[in-house]
């Protein structure tokens, strides 16, 4: 594991400061959201990139609003909506359907009521489409099984939301992200005792030079 | 940093007292900004000054979610502003693909960051990026604060791209030693 961390260093580093500079693909912005919502090994390096990014957001030069007036009436005049300030927060909860909040608006709420399809006995997937030239999708697969080995083109973040898997890398937990080329022969084992699920996010095949420079050119738009 | 801490203040009236005067001040010193800020990077001017808008909402709206221990005003309105320019990006995108996806569900983007225990320290991290060589500097203030892309840096200075692209590697790497040796340092 840490060696891999140490190996992908460099793309980890730039994937994250693309992450606090919002130039990443949408759902390349979501697999690091998630990330750090579940692991806690990245978060004071982002927050103080963001804090680093918001200080060009005050020393910008001032661009007057065409209609302040209007604007700020329609704001103080606006009706507040009751009690929805922490529901969301609050609905974090246990066990599969725990879907971290980064993820919501490409999985849902819900891992269970998915369209999941089988690929192979205790193997199962369900694919979200591509959004900026990235396909994302979840992995569930049941502990101790081999997940099938990957025939995507181009690189591959993987998440790890539940459970763990093992590869020739190391041993991959809840909140880890393991990258991917495509020359890399993947064989990934679930360990034993849990069901592991993943979210991953491929380059799509045809913007092969587009997703993957973006990744690691994480700002590049 | 006073002035911070002024208008993390003022964030705190309008979260408290739903106090409109607090609530006009950051108005008339944030939205001009993040409507300069988010054209900088590259956003139209329309765009720029609905996002803006939306962000001034989510301030007067949810002001209770930000805590002045965590995060400077700035960044706390960096952040919604961030995730409201990618939410809005993603809808724009959104129309062209199957209306079936269940990535179309129209849940917000959340803001993740607003429930970490992170400090956010912005004389720390800048002290770190001061403490960089003035190249990798330049690199990481022309991608963060005008949000150019590496080939855009490397035609505005002019160097070669591969040369831009180990400025930015090294430059990101040393950053994170800087913050990490000042956590390591900082046990509160």
């Amino acid at each position: 594991m840490r060696a891999v961390m140490e190996k992908n260093v460099t793309g980890m580093d730039e994937l994250l400061a693309g992450y606090a500079a919002g130039t990443l693909s949408y759902p390349a912005q979501a697999l690091v959201g998630a990330h750090l919502e579940l692991s806690g090994r990245n978060r004071t390096y982002v927050s103080s990139l963001e804090a680093l990014a918001a200080t060009g957001l005050a020393d910008s030069a001032p661009v007057a609003l065409s209609d302040r007036d209007g604007v700020l009436d329609a704001i103080l005049s606006s009706e507040l909506p009751m009690n929805d300030n922490r529901s969301s927060a609050d609905q974090v909860s246990e066990g599969t359907d725990n879907v971290p909040q980064s993820l919501r608006a490409i999985v849902g709420t819900s891992m269970e009521s998915l369209p999941w399809r089988s690929l192979l006995p205790g193997v199962k997937e369900c694919k979200f489409g591509e959004i900026d030239g990235c396909a994302s999708s979840l992995l569930w697969v049941r502990a101790g099984r081999a997940m099938p080995s990957h025939t995507h083109h181009g690189t591959e973040l993987t998440l790890v939301l539940k459970g763990g898997f093992r590869d020739e890398d190391g041993h991959f937990v809840a909140g880890d992200v393991s990258y991917a080329d495509s020359d890399v022969d993947h064989k990934p084992v679930a360990d034993e005792g849990e069901d592991c699920i993943c979210f991953a996010v491929t380059a799509g095949r045809l913007q092969l030079t587009g997703p993957v420079g973006r990744w690691f050119d994480p700002f590049l738009r | 940093m006073e002035r911070a801490q002024y208008f993390s203040g003022l964030i705190v009236k309008v979260a408290q007292e739903r106090d409109k005067s607090a609530f006009v001040e950051l108005f008339d010193h944030f939205a001009p900004r993040l409507k300069g800020f988010l054209m900088k990077q590259g956003a139209e001017e329309a765009l720029a000054e609905e996002i803006a808008q939306d962000v001034m909402v989510t301030l007067w709206r949810k002001a209770d979610l930000f805590d002045p221990s965590k995060s400077s005003a700035s960044t706390w309105l960096y952040r919604v502003a961030r995730n409201r320019r990618i939410d809005r990006l993603r809808r724009q995108r959104s129309a062209e693909l199957d209306p079936d996806e269940p990535s179309l569900q129209p849940t917000p983007l959340p803001d993740v960051a607003e429930e970490m225990d992170a400090r956010l320290r912005e004389d720390r991290v800048r002290a770190a990026l001061e403490k960089l060589p003035a190249e990798q500097q330049d690199v990481v203030r022309m991608a963060f604060f005008s949000g150019l892309s590496h080939s855009e840096i490397a035609e505005n200075s002019g160097l070669p791209l591969g040369t831009v692209k180990s400025r930015i590697r090294l430059a990101f790497s040393r950053l994170r030693h800087l913050i990490e040796a000042d956590e390591a340092i900082d046990v509160d």
